[in-house]
């Protein structure tokens, strides 16, 4: 039933590594490695991948236990559990930010050992299947963006289409004249090609969106990301009547994400604010899209609509999956925001407007490059 | 099509499908002039003597539906062909109600919009007739004296000399003479005809007995 684990020992004090090896090796788990160093910890973590670290708080060096723990938390799954004689409030709740998978008060028993080990291999797993559901959602949410674009898409598509055969059968008609008129020919000619390139761009952009590619991070400018997806929202604002209002800070705002979800989630954002907008009451029919930046370290971007509001019951409950307040609606598009935003690090939240309306709020980790 | 060709307006946002509009039917050997949108079309100084408007529904700050309903509060006479991305019948039924004379979907045919276009502009021709007619009738009735207003009235009424001297208390010898001169000014030839201009012209007769 158990597996053998095979475990990293990060611990200074050579005698207590060394009957920490002998105690996994009697409960059926193997070293595969030590070491007294945090960084080395670091880098040994990255390099030959264990399934666990146990990890003492107290290291010679640089960095402790816990800030060693951070960095392998932040750059891998693999789960941590802390070693430590000292059990004071301040360790504790350093230690608890990082979120480990365990705690192990020394000395302690085979008993105790193999228990913590056997939870955090547990958490381990819980953890993998979390991120494979959310990545299932978040190609889901791929398909269902696609259906929703495919309106918007059609009607863009259209445009190009139209002028194309309008200016080729002007062009004809120029030709067949008695005198003919070439100049005016050529001109229509030339406005056909012009407009099957630009057919050809929106075809692009759609590609784009449509490859049902894993997650890839990379720094992307995030104001960009919004004038893509407000280039392919605006077509659909504007049949429902709606007035945009952007408001996006000057230069680039640089994060790092998926920019392909990063676009679903304010195209998300954005429809929801129009279909609220859209069944407002006596108000104009307007939504603002804002960015900017939160401090040094985040950047925010801002979805504003004048609409009848959230009722204040229901307000915790709209980033629920299955959760809707449309007749039509599946509820899925704040639950996939919310599990998108969270898989960058970052917070998404709503609240209401004075005297009325909603806003929703995305905070990301501003790229450090 | 007579002496002139015909003024067409287009007026779209998209300026791909505005410029293939204006070149297409200029290869038709119409006029064409292009407008952004309908504030745009709206504030032009010569707008009166378009024949047709080439309208997209998907304008910006107006749309175009809301144009079209808002044609008599902006005294639009011009008759107007829809073109829309958007083919629900709902539309079209609204477009068509509120005065439209054709509604196409996108993409349209340049054929089937000749055609509209065609059916537009004979409209039009029939309508400036109308109002060129009853612009001339207004004149006429403008130069009748007061009292030749009021014999002209009980005459459109139906009503015999000897009534009509009775019933606004003059001799019926100069209700006649009356009649033979506002017969003329209105260059009306018959009472029949007469009937039909008060009529045209919307004056009130008064009851006959």
């Amino acid at each position: 039933m158990t597996i053998r684990a095979r475990v990293l020992v990060v611990e200074d004090d050579r005698i207590v590594a060394r009957d920490i090896g002998e105690q996994l090796g009697r409960i059926g788990h193997s070293v595969i490695g030590v070491t007294a160093s945090g960084e080395a910890a670091v880098a040994l973590a990255r390099s030959s991948k264990p399934d666990l670290i146990l990890m003492d708080v107290r290291l010679e060096g640089r960095i402790d236990g816990i800030d060693a723990a951070r960095e392998i938390r932040a750059s891998t799954q693999i789960p941590v559990v802390f070693l430590t004689a000292y059990a004071d409030d301040e360790t504790i709740s350093r230690a608890g930010a990082v979120e480990p998978f365990g705690y192990l008060l020394k000395p302690f028993e085979d008993l105790q050992l193999r228990t913590v080990i056997e939870m955090a291999l547990r958490g381990r797993r819980a953890e993998e299947a979390l991120r494979a559901a959310q990545a299932d959602i978040a190609r889901m949410s791929r398909l269902t963006t696609m259906g929703q674009l495919t309106a918007s898409i059609a009607h863009e598509v259209n445009q190009p289409l139209m002028a194309v055969a309008m200016n080729a059968e002007a062009c004809m008609r120029w030709l067949e004249t008695e005198t003919g008129n070439i100049a005016e020919a050529r001109a229509a000619a030339g406005r056909a090609v012009d407009e099957a390139h630009r057919a050809g761009a929106i075809i692009a952009r759609v590609r784009s969106v449509a490859r049902n590619a894993p997650m890839t991070f990379e720094a992307l400018d995030l104001n960009e990301t919004i004038e893509t997806t407000l280039s392919i929202v605006r077509p659909e604002l504007r049949g429902k009547g709606i007035v945009l209002e952007t408001d996006l800070v000057a230069g680039r705002l640089l994060v790092v994400g998926d920019g392909v979800l990063l676009q679903q989630v304010i195209f998300n954002l954005i429809s929801n604010a129009a279909d609220a907008a859209a069944g407002a009451d006596g108000t104009d029919r307007r939504i603002k899209v804002a960015s900017r930046m939160d401090g040094a370290e985040h950047v925010i971007i801002v979805v504003e609509d004048g609409g009848n509001g959230i009722e204040p019951s229901l307000r915790e409950r709209v980033f629920d999956p299955f959760f809707t307040t449309k007749d039509d609606g599946i509820g899925m598009g704040l639950a996939i925001c919310k599990s998108v935003v969270t898989a960058h690090h970052g917070q998404l939240w709503c609240e209401p407007l004075v005297p009325q309306g909603t806003r929703l709020t995305v905070r990301l980790p501003r790229c450090q490059i | 099509m007579t002496d002139r060709s015909p003024i067409i307006a287009v007026i779209d946002d998209d300026k791909g499908i505005r410029e293939a509009l204006d070149g297409m039917l200029r290869s038709a050997g119409l006029s064409v002039v292009c407008f952004a949108s309908t504030q745009e079309y709206l504030a032009s100084a010569d707008r009166h003597q378009i024949n047709c408007i080439v309208l997209d529904v998907h304008l910006p700050e107006r749309s175009g539906l809301d144009f079209l309903d808002g044609i008599v509060q902006f005294d639009v006479v011009t008759p107007i062909i829809v073109i829309s991305g958007f083919a629900d019948i709902p539309m079209s039924v609204r477009a068509m109600k509120a005065g439209a004379v054709e509604f196409l979907t996108k993409p349209v045919r340049a054929m089937d919009l000749l055609a509209a276009v065609e059916v537009a502009v004979a409209r039009d021709r029939t309508l400036r007739s109308a109002r060129l007619a009853l612009k001339e009738l207004n004149a006429h009735y403008e130069t009748l004296t007061p009292r030749e207003r009021e014999v002209f009235v009980h005459v459109a009424a139906g009503m015999m000399n000897k009534q009509i001297a009775a019933a606004i208390g003059i001799s019926e010898a100069t209700v006649k003479l009356h009649r033979g001169t506002l017969m003329r000014k209105m260059a009306a030839n018959s009472v029949a005809n007469l009937v039909r201009m008060a009529d045209r012209l919307g004056v009130d007769l008064p009851p006959v007995g």
